[in-house]
């Protein structure tokens, strides 16, 4: 049944918040530092996947992540900002911007949208490269955040992920993950049904971009320096939606768990195979999703003797007929 | 363009049936009037309020729903979450109604009321048509549009269905429908529209446009040769 599954979180949701809670207690500097890696991957892929539920791929992770990084670097040290009120501008950059690019390009579907929001982190980058105020090719430096401490930005990048998990779990339940979904399912239906669809996936694509700017933020804070080309990586977009599409999309577990997968597999292989380690996690990558369409997620599912994940290869079946429009 | 000059007015509690033969212009005039396709002339009123550049969803709340002639679910979602959509964005609070009870009654009222936690690829051709009259229900429309209802209905489901129609235009709302099954139309209408070639060809009751020279000709075709006739 799928509420195994869901009884499941009961149990392991306090386990999951407990060991985020006593992780720096056992883990070594490494192990932390791998696991803010995993925190802000899951992050990103989380809040990549918010977008995608209305049917919207975006390529623009990148851009947001970037502008961000820049917002809190700047106003951190140019304007005087303390940290949190240089996250706080990143959240409104980040937001903002999501506002603008979206009343242009949330018209566009598909491929088109896609193309659309790639432009977006290219001429960001562009711009941070020939503008002296952002230190150009140099990019900038920060201190780093809470005087090094790496436990106390561990517990700042978890309350990050925290938030992105509760906004994706209320957004799932509220009348707009039911909107999302008719949005995804067929935009014109859902319109004629009342579904104002450009308003909807307007704030989807506004708190889809609020989270990446955090992370940003929290980047340049952590990490003390980012360059544009660093910044505003193409990589960056790809690998958010490569995590949530392994894990498993359209939910708020399988990003997570593709996250966390993904992030301690290329550790794994970085520290075994040193040189040329992306072939096999290439290798893997496309074999998990050419066999598991539906992500780790999807398989889970079906192990847990879902008939959900059954239906939803009876639905792919029944799609090619119902698709023509009208 | 698919519709030109044509005319059309349909009052409170009433049934008016959309014919013609295929390519007459008929789901163009529905997506007309639901907002899917704005017009380049003319204009489209509704309660008094002229709606010719509203936006779909405005129209739906305003009161409009409408039915499609392929079936449209969304597959992702349950039956009953299929026409909460309706309930929960369409009637926005117009009817007083809680809108899981009101997406409960509608898939009630079309006989889909066991069928709630399926989902709509486990309905039967019939069941899905119902779920798609039940999802234009629960938007609480004062007037519906229904795109060939009854096709691939068996008689027994068709009959069901009119029953249903029948109740709606009880409760005050205007229907219009598009057929294709003269019994239905003979049936259910109070008035009947013919269109052709995009405009309207005939109009009346139903007796009155099946016995029009124009109508037969419009759908058979001319014997021999001649001027076609109905549009001057």
């Amino acid at each position: 049944m799928v509420r195994s599954l869901k009884t499941y979180a009961v149990l392991w949701l306090p386990a999951g918040l407990l060991a985020l809670a006593l992780a720096p207690l056992v883990a070594d500097p490494y192990q932390l530092h791998i696991l803010i890696l995993i925190l802000m991957s899951a992050t990103m892929a989380l809040s990549w996947d918010l977008l995608v539920r209305t049917g919207q791929l975006s390529l623009a992770h990148a851009g947001f992540f970037g502008l961000g990084a820049y917002a809190a670097a700047l106003t951190y040290s140019q304007l005087g900002f303390n940290w949190w009120l240089s996250f706080l501008a990143a959240a409104l950059a980040g937001g903002l911007a999501a506002l603008g690019l979206g009343m242009i390009t949330l018209r566009l579907h598909g491929m088109y949208f896609a193309i659309a929001t790639l432009a977006f982190a290219e001429v960001l980058r562009t711009l941070t490269l020939q503008i002296n105020f952002t230190g150009g090719a140099v990019g900038v430096t920060l201190p780093a955040i809470f005087g090094g401490s790496r436990v106390a930005a561990y517990f700042l990048v978890a309350v990050i992920f925290l938030i992105c998990v509760l906004t994706s779990v209320l957004l799932q339940r509220s009348r707009w993950g039911l909107a999302f979904q008719a949005i995804r399912a067929r935009q014109s239906v859902a319109e004629v049904l009342g579904v104002n669809t450009i308003k909807t996936k307007l704030a989807a694509f506004v708190i889809s971009s609020i989270f990446p700017s955090l992370v940003g933020a929290f980047y340049i804070h952590y990490v003390t320096y980012i360059i544009p080309y660093e910044a505003f990586s193409l990589n960056t977009s790809v690998s958010a939606l490569v995590m949530a599409v392994f894990g498993g999309i359209y939910s708020t577990a399988g990003p997570v768990i593709g996250a966390v997968v993904l992030k301690v597999l290329e550790e794994y292989l970085k520290s075994v195979i040193v040189y040329g380690y992306t072939v096999i996690y290439g290798l893997i990558l496309a074999l998990v999703i050419l066999f598991m369409p539906n992500g780790l997620l999807g398989v889970m599912r079906r192990a847990a003797g879902s008939g959900r994940a059954k239906q939803v290869f009876r639905w792919a079946g029944g799609r090619k007929r119902a698709e023509t429009p009208d | 363009m698919a519709v030109k000059g044509q005319r059309l007015r349909i009052e409170k509690g009433e049934i008016v049936g959309l014919i013609g033969p295929n390519g007459a212009g008929k789901t163009t005039t529905f997506n007309l009037i639901s907002g899917l396709i704005y017009p380049d002339a003319g204009a489209i009123r509704f309660k008094g309020a002229e709606i010719t550049r509203s936006a779909p969803h405005v129209r739906c709340r305003m009161g409009i729903g409408r039915t499609f002639q392929i079936i449209q679910p969304f597959l992702n979602l349950s039956v009953l979450q299929n026409v909460m959509v309706g309930a929960v964005f369409g009637d926005a609070g117009r009817t007083a109604k809680a809108p899981g009870d009101a997406a409960r009654e509608a898939c009630e009222l079309v006989g889909l009321g066991d069928r709630c936690r399926c989902m709509p690829g486990e309905l039967t051709a019939a069941g899905l048509k119902k779920m798609e009259l039940a999802r234009a229900l629960a938007t609480s429309p004062d007037l519906l549009l229904l795109d060939e209802m009854m096709e691939g209905l068996t008689p027994v489901e068709s009959a069901e269905v009119i029953k249903v129609i029948k109740k709606v235009r009880d409760a005050g709302t205007a229907v219009l429908l598009i057929e294709h099954v003269m019994r239905t139309v003979r049936d259910l209408t109070d008035r009947v529209v013919v269109m052709h070639q995009g405009e309207t060809l005939a109009e009346g009751t139903y007796h009155e446009v099946v016995a029009d020279p124009r109508v037969i000709i419009a759908y058979l075709g001319e014997e021999g040769e001649g001027e076609a006739v109905g549009h001057s």
